[in-house]
């Protein structure tokens, strides 16, 4: 039985699907839990085109990144090979400023070494969404 | 001031759109272009026009219900509306509000006559109200919409399927929060026969935990050829990443759920608030 909060579990598996090039995961605080899980998906892929994980962050998330993402994304990435790109989702109004802020956090990992195990840094881009896109993300 | 009035009519128009165009979501930006001379107006007017908002309620009654269609009417701005959203008021008794009875005549006369809707937004829309079915009221905008958000459309699943089918160009299609009735499967309806085919592009849905409805829909569509899907909450998840095997290129999904629901509660708790 699934409830809500439950919404991806180990019956889920992505190898039938032959073009699956991304897979998007929202960014949350509780990121670390839930690398089981990722890892786990990520395992079932077959994909031969697949190459791109996205992190998805609202506006909030920018101040309170997700603890523990590059452990997490380094134990994916040990499993397949991927681009790592970060995309901000938010308002145009506020866009600017939070992806500023997402770029210094970001900058501050890879000069940390967060990130010494990807051939590149991670890319960051931002994409401006509606009130309603907001609203159901 | 005389010369730079010259100087925007010498400006190409195509680049006058493009540089217009890069405010569209600046609207008080776009309002000070469209006063400052008539080729600016030009420009902005499709972007201030763009999407057309029908609230149950609002402080100014000029703009609460259907009313804003009358006034765009008037002043012959329709044709320049490429998407509606119908929003509903948090705090309401009254149940839905986009039924048949707030339709007038000449509401519904301008409803009808709108062509070219692109996107279609609908908040809580119950299917039950349209006794002679929703069709009559949606179905002009068959030729064009490409974009349908149902946002708690309560409904049969078959009622939902026949509604979706209605727009054969659909390629985005975001179902949130569906509440399916248990009543006995609704007489399809003979009137608009809906167009078979199978979805593709696009899919949203959040929250969709009643077994078979997908399957029932995917069975009674010949397939789906969703390229995106974003899923959250969604009971026949592997279903539907069988089903698109073959043309899932993205897949967007939500792994700390309870969380994320807690945040988009308290964030429409307070949209609506405000």
């Amino acid at each position: 039985m699934q409830w809500i909060g439950d919404p991806l579990t180990d019956r889920f598996h992505l190898s039938y699907n032959t073009v699956l090039r991304t897979l998007e995961v929202r960014g949350s605080h509780l990121f670390q839990k839930c690398g089981r899980t990722l890892k786990k998906l990520l395992s079932t892929i077959t994909s031969p085109v697949f190459n791109e994980v996205v992190i998805v962050f609202a506006g909030e998330d920018v101040y309170c990144p997700p603890l523990g993402i590059a452990g997490v994304l380094r134990e994916m990435y040990e499993i397949k090979k991927f681009h790592l790109v970060y995309r901000l989702e938010d308002l145009e109004s506020s866009r600017e400023s939070n992806l500023r802020e997402l770029v210094v956090v970001t900058q501050k990992e890879v000069a940390s070494g967060s990130f010494d195990f990807l051939p590149c840094p991670p890319l960051v881009v931002s994409r401006a969404v509606t009130r309603d896109e907001v609203y159901i993300m | 001031m005389r010369t730079m009035h010259r100087q925007t009519h010498r400006f190409p128009t195509e680049i006058l759109e493009m540089v217009v165009a890069c405010l569209i979501s600046d609207i008080p930006s776009l309002k000070a272009c469209a006063t400052t001379c008539f080729a600016w107006y030009n420009a902005a007017a499709p972007h201030l026009h763009h999407t057309l908002i029908l609230r149950q309620r609002h402080p100014d009654p000029a703009h609460q219900g259907l009313k804003p269609l009358s006034e765009l009417a008037e002043l012959g701005l329709l044709p320049l509306v490429r998407g509606v959203q119908f929003r509903s008021y948090v705090f309401n008794d009254n149940g839905p509000w986009v039924a048949p009875r707030f339709f007038s005549t000449q509401s519904r006369d301008y409803w009808l006559t709108l062509a070219g809707i692109q996107y279609l937004t609908v908040e809580d829309l119950d299917f039950s109200m349209f006794e002679t079915g929703v069709e009559k009221y949606s179905v002009h905008l068959s030729p064009t919409l490409q974009s349908l958000t149902l946002i708690h459309p309560r409904c049969h699943p078959r009622q939902l399927l026949d509604f979706l089918r209605l727009f054969p160009k659909l390629d985005d299609i975001r179902l949130i929060n569906c509440e399916f009735s248990d009543e006995e499967d609704p007489t399809p309806n003979t009137l608009h026969a809906p167009i078979l085919g199978s979805f593709r592009g696009n899919l949203t849905i959040r929250s969709l935990l009643v077994d078979g409805v997908l399957r029932d829909f995917i069975a009674a569509s010949g397939g789906a050829r969703f390229i995106e899907m974003n899923l959250y909450d969604v009971l026949e998840m592997q279903l539907l990443l069988e089903t698109c095997a073959e043309t899932l290129e993205t897949l967007r999904i939500y792994p700390n759920g309870l969380l994320q629901f807690c945040k988009r509660f308290s964030k429409s708790m307070l949209r609506y608030l405000s």
